[in-house]
């Protein structure tokens, strides 16, 4: 499972599109991405899955476009 | 018009034409914020003969805008934005009337004016600015066009105008409230000129398509560009509307903290440098300088520096009754003293030095 991320969370995995293993929905992973990066558990951030903003955890398909994204004030 | 040899090439455009340029000569655009985001947006609005922009700043320009705030040149350093830039509009193009609001918008003022324009520009660099203006715009159904930007990257939105399934999105559908993190956005972090002129560019395009009726406008999605790779992501926003809660009328609005959601009576007064120097002379005020350690230029008065990496550790040890918190522009101590406010509740006069110790120095 791939995952983009945006912004200043490029900060916490050092890069811009890391590989985890499948996770059955958000929640999970979430859960496993806080475990292998524990800086990630004060940020905020939306969750995109094929391109759409979730509000809810859904379940997720093996070749689910994750995106992990922050909110920017800059100007 | 006689105008027509100015806009001859945008008239040219088939779908744009002499009605897309008639209803750009009567259109009312409100940009707040002229930073890195308002300044590109302003001047190429105002080049393309939008009929009346507003301009809404409270600020002055410093050296450190000039990178990117491409609108002022060397000799306006230290002189109000909106003054400014309304000189340099009106030799620009003097058929687009500019209406300089010289002041910050509030929960108080912000209805107002909002009220007057059709669409508005978020040109803004914090969190409760973007907030308030995404709720105030929410309130009058007037379209907001949202830009902001992180380093290398940027955000471009639209919200408030319905899409073809007659769905309305705003911020707070994306983000439904401010991150409440230790080091929210500092304005020191660095960004380059190209990224805020690209983004604020944008936010202008998206106005002349909304205006005119052309292309597509960014109607409930979110672009994010980075301009390291040229990369651009685009995301759909849906509505979230059990996430959060809007104020539900004008007085509501008026009554709502957007300085911080602070505790009840407890709140951060945002003093100037004229304010700050009168505080000197009275007694029980500490003055906290929360820049980190080797931060420069140093201040000539009294006062204790504790950084804001540390400052939650060493909330315990401050015992003053009134408390002035500054950095180097204000932002980074509106944190402390958010943190004071939290800690020390209406027991203590917490201070914020608007503009930091950089506006001391003007």
């Amino acid at each position: 499972m791939i995952i983009k991320v945006f912004g200043q969370l490029t900060d916490v995995f050092k890069q811009e599109n890391i590989s985890v293993e499948n996770a059955a929905d958000v929640e999970e992973l979430k859960k496993r991405l806080v475990d292998s990066f524990p800086a990630l558990a004060d940020k905020t951030f939306v969750v995109a899955v094929d391109k759409r903003i979730i509000h809810n955890n859904i379940s997720l398909l093996e070749n689910a476009e994750i995106a992990l994204l922050p909110p920017f004030s800059g100007g | 018009m006689n105008e027509n040899e100015r806009y001859i090439r945008q008239v040219s455009l088939k779908g744009f034409g002499e009605k897309g340029q008639k209803k750009l000569a009567t259109s009312k655009i409100l940009i707040v914020g002229m930073g890195g985001l308002g300044c590109p947006a302003l001047l190429y609005l105002s080049a393309a003969g939008v009929g009346q922009i507003g301009i809404a700043d409270d600020d002055f320009v410093s050296l450190s805008n000039l990178q990117r705030q491409v609108l002022f040149t060397t000799n306006d350093v230290g002189k109000s934005k909106v003054t400014v830039a309304r000189k340099k509009i009106k030799d620009l193009n003097p058929e687009v009337k500019i209406i300089a609001h010289d002041e910050r918008l509030t929960n108080i003022n912000a209805l107002d004016i909002i009220k007057v324009y059709d669409i508005v520009i978020d040109g803004t660099d914090n969190f409760p600015s973007k907030y308030l203006i995404n709720d105030a715009c929410f309130l009058l159904e007037k379209p907001l066009i949202y830009g902001s930007v992180s380093k290398f990257e940027g955000q471009l939105a639209v919200f408030n105008v319905a899409d073809k399934k007659n769905v309305k999105c705003n911020y707070r559908d994306l983000f439904p409230r401010a991150p409440d993190e230790k080091i929210l956005n500092c304005a020191e972090e660095g960004v380059l000129g190209f990224t805020t002129g690209i983004i604020g560019t944008m936010q202008a395009n998206e106005v002349i398509k909304l205006v005119t009726g052309i292309g597509e406008p960014l109607i409930n999605q979110l672009l994010i560009y980075n301009s390291l790779n040229n990369k651009s992501y685009t995301l759909e926003i849906s509505e979230n509307r059990q996430a959060y809660q809007l104020p539900g009328n004008e007085n509501e609005f008026r009554q709502t903290d957007y300085d911080w959601s602070c505790a009840s009576g407890a709140r951060i007064e945002e003093i100037d440098g004229a304010r700050l120097r009168d505080l000197l002379y009275e007694n029980e005020t500490l003055f906290i300088d929360v820049r980190e350690v080797e931060e420069m230029p140093e201040v000539d008065f009294k006062h204790e520096r504790i950084p804001l990496s540390n400052f939650k550790n060493q909330i315990e040890n401050i015992h003053s009754a009134k408390i002035v918190c500054f950095c180097q522009t204000g932002k980074r101590s509106v944190n402390a003293a958010r943190m004071l406010v939290d800690h020390f509740g209406a027991s203590k006069k917490i201070y914020n030095l608007r503009g930091g110790v950089l506006s001391l120095h003007n």
